[in-house]
């Protein structure tokens, strides 16, 4: 067969080739090699004008500085760092001398954390058309698998293997029927669900617009601009949409997490929302407890148990079966509220909060102030439990670091590395800590990753304190220089090194950024080095 | 927004187009060209998309949708430019005569110099050969949805967009 012309080819690269003409050509394209190479450079061509259409980078350029991520790393290490360092500076300056504008910065004002987090979500929806829900998928496969193989080898060390097998064999005739209410079923361009209709299982639903007319039985996850509930859903439902509508039914838990957030429907177990508008209707019914979290909260309708909420300014109109628990700047109790327990303010504004004449309350009224002068960040230094408990810390990091030693001596061989191998360990441990926590939430997210999540969040927390006391070591064994190595060599350099650290960290400011880089380059030893341990003990074997 | 009967309110339209208000404008200007026109044309593709957004699909990416809108938009005013009003027609005349082996496919390798003659070139093909190729390779819209925006019929779309490739290699190419 000749070759086919370039039109062809152009295409094919646009998928645009008749169903019929694909075989043939690619059948071509195995055997031709001019082909081959003219398809890859319509391809590149292709980028480049959409590139250029849509006036951006060029993809090569990031490639290009790709091939040289450490040296990226070592400059823009220190530069993050500095600039971070900045801006915690000043952040925390600001929020200390209470200067009027500046409580935008403070952490319990969730504006500028929500809408960074939706940017994230959507940018990565954008950007990577289908790695969220690869994410997803892939994390409730693996767990799955994870618990599958837990149970297998936990089997076999019982029952032996053949039993084990026989078993895992039996179980597997009724977990057959698991994957198809257990694994979701996922919608990238959005899902729309006209009344009537009914979905079963557990959907994942992305895209601009989740529309739930009719009945979804089983649960729903929606990362969307916009997810508006109008029908049933008799499972739990995760909302993660800008803004979220509810005027049908929720059997399940209902999580809101978003900007705009009403409620007009019924829940009909506990609702727990964090957003910056957060309106809970008149018509709404929710028939356990609603918890909270918002820049602004109005709740007009039923809560059958406790009402509880951490927010800049709450409003209560409707009525609470039990209990009103309250943190809040500004708040108010009107007149139409009915609340058969008791009411308990937490402010630092006593002045701020209220409960209007006309209003019900069974239990009364109490208003705790929040010490507005809390014990601040200098006076820690003139209380002895504070020095107390460092103690404590550093003879726990101790043992736990003869015992490590005891375990596999090799993990503390070498020091700490300097100039750019520094920042690139450094590099590294970042990525962990940024990328593992949402790995975490991810897999809590797929319901079934939930015990693989806690897990991975053990893991972090253990592989972060160790990162402690592997850099506290190495420091030490710098500073002593011990001849031997015997238990004791290491146990005098780990107390020195663990030590230095305590009394580095206690540096006013600049202790916070030491414990960071410390786990930063902790966590990087510690990966190159489980490497290294794992690479030998699989060559040896 | 629970008032209207196609359940999908205004301002989810208006949050919806504020997102690729700029990939309307990006697309005006690159099918108009620079000048007063792109101002009109992105308010009154705003208003037609508003219009239609009831026929939305929301299965479908927005923004493919939007810039559909735009582009039929912007086509009218390309053809209301020329007095006889028949601009994309020509090219069926051409079909069978296709340019032989061409100058090779242009790499991503090129400077910001370079990207900005490329972007210069496009603005300077007849209007025949750069609409389909920003509705291809902007809007992202098929060969089949360019053939019902411009009246061509969806077979020539793909030699069209090879002719355009070849202009703009031999442009990039010929001068320093």
């Amino acid at each position: 067969m000749s070759c086919p012309l370039e039109p062809v080819w152009i295409a094919y690269v646009d998928g645009e080739l008749e169903p019929d003409d694909v075989r043939p050509n690619e059948s071509h394209l195995v055997t031709c090699e001019r082909c081959r190479a003219l398809v890859l450079a319509l391809r590149t061509e292709k980028e480049l004008l959409a590139d250029v259409l849509r006036e951006r980078p060029l993809r090569d350029a990031a490639r290009d500085a790709s091939d040289a991520p450490a040296r990226g790393l070592a400059v823009g290490m220190p530069v993050a760092l500095l600039a971070t360092a900045a801006v915690a500076a000043v952040v925390g300056v600001l929020l200390e001398t209470r200067l009027p504008g500046a409580s935008w910065l403070s952490p319990t004002r969730l504006l500028g954390a929500h809408e960074m987090f939706l940017d994230l979500v959507f940018a990565l929806r954008d950007r990577a058309p289908g790695l969220l829900e690869f994410a997803l998928s892939v994390a409730a496969m693996g767990s799955l698998a994870a618990l599958a193989t837990f149970v297998t080898t936990a089997l076999t060390r019982r029952v032996g293997p053949p039993r084990a097998l026989g078993v895992a064999l039996l179980l597997c005739v009724p977990l057959a029927a698991v994957p198809s209410r257990a694994v979701l079923e996922i919608h990238e361009e959005g899902l729309v669900l006209a009344s009537g209709e009914t979905l079963e299982g557990s959907i994942v639903a992305s895209g601009e617009i989740v529309r739930i007319d009719g009945t979804i039985d089983g649960n729903l996850v929606a990362f969307a601009e916009q997810l508006e509930v109008r029908g049933r859903v008799t499972g739990l439902l995760i909302s993660m949409a800008r803004e979220t509508e509810i005027t049908g039914t929720i059997d399940g838990t209902l999580v809101m997490v978003g900007e705009d957030l009403h409620l007009e429907g019924e829940a009909r177990s506990t609702v727990l929302t964090a957003g910056d508008r957060i309106a809970i209707e008149e018509e709404a019914r929710i028939a356990s407890d609603l918890v909270a979290f918002g820049a602004d909260v109005v709740m007009e309708g039923t809560v059958g148990r406790d009402f509880i909420s951490l927010s800049e300014k709450v409003r209560l109109l409707g009525s609470v079966g039990r209990d009103a628990e309250l943190f809040v700047e500004r708040g108010a109790v009107e007149s139409s509220a009915q609340v058969a327990g008791a009411v308990a303010w937490h402010t630092w504004n006593p002045d701020d909060v209220r409960v209007d004449a006309g209003a019900t309350v069974g239990g009364g009224a109490t208003t705790t102030v929040v010490e507005h002068d809390r014990p601040g960040y200098w006076s820690r230094y003139t209380s002895a439990s504070f020095y107390f408990w460092i103690l404590i810390r550093v003879a726990a990091a101790f043992g736990v670091g003869l015992l490590v030693y005891a375990l596999f001596p090799r993990l503390f061989g070498g020091a700490i590395p300097d100039g750019r191998d520094f920042f690139v360990s450094m590099g590294k441990g970042f990525v962990v800590l940024l990328v593992t926590p949402a790995v975490i939430v991810l897999l809590a997210l797929t319901l079934v990753g939930m015990p693989a999540a806690l897990i991975l969040a053990g893991v972090l927390l253990a592989a972060i304190y160790l990162a402690g006391i592997l850099v506290a070591a190495l420091i030490g064994l710098s500073i002593t220089r011990p001849a031997g190595d015997t238990l004791r060599d290491f146990g005098v350099a780990l107390i020195t090194g663990l030590g230095v650290l305590a009394v580095g960290t206690l540096i006013p400011g600049l202790g916070v950024l030491l414990h960071v880089v410390v786990a930063m380059v902790g966590l990087g030893l510690l990966i190159d080095r489980a490497r290294a341990v794992w690479q030998r003990s699989t060559a040896i074997a | 927004m629970s008032g209207d009967p196609a359940g999908v309110g205004l301002d989810a339209f208006a949050s919806l187009y504020e997102r690729h208000e700029s990939d309307v404008t990006r697309l005006c200007t690159r099918l108009l060209g620079a000048g007063p026109d792109v101002e009109d044309a992105r308010s009154e593709a705003f208003l037609r998309a508003r219009q239609a957004f009831a026929q939305y699909d929301p299965s479908r990416p927005f923004r493919r949708w939007v810039l559909g809108v735009a582009a039929n938009h912007c086509i009218d005013r390309l053809r209301r430019r020329r007095v006889e009003g028949r601009i994309f027609e020509a090219a069926e005349v051409e079909e069978g005569a296709l340019p032989g082996p061409g100058p090779s496919p242009l790499g991503a390798a090129l400077q910001a110099e370079e990207r900005r003659r490329l972007l210069e070139a496009m603005d300077e093909l007849d209007d025949r050969h750069r609409v389909p190729l920003v509705l291809r390779y902007f809007a992202e819209l098929s060969y089949e949805e360019i053939a019902e925006a411009t009246g061509i019929s969806s077979s020539a779309i793909g030699p069209l967009l090879y002719r355009a490739r070849v202009k703009l290699r031999a442009a990039l190419r010929a001068e320093p």
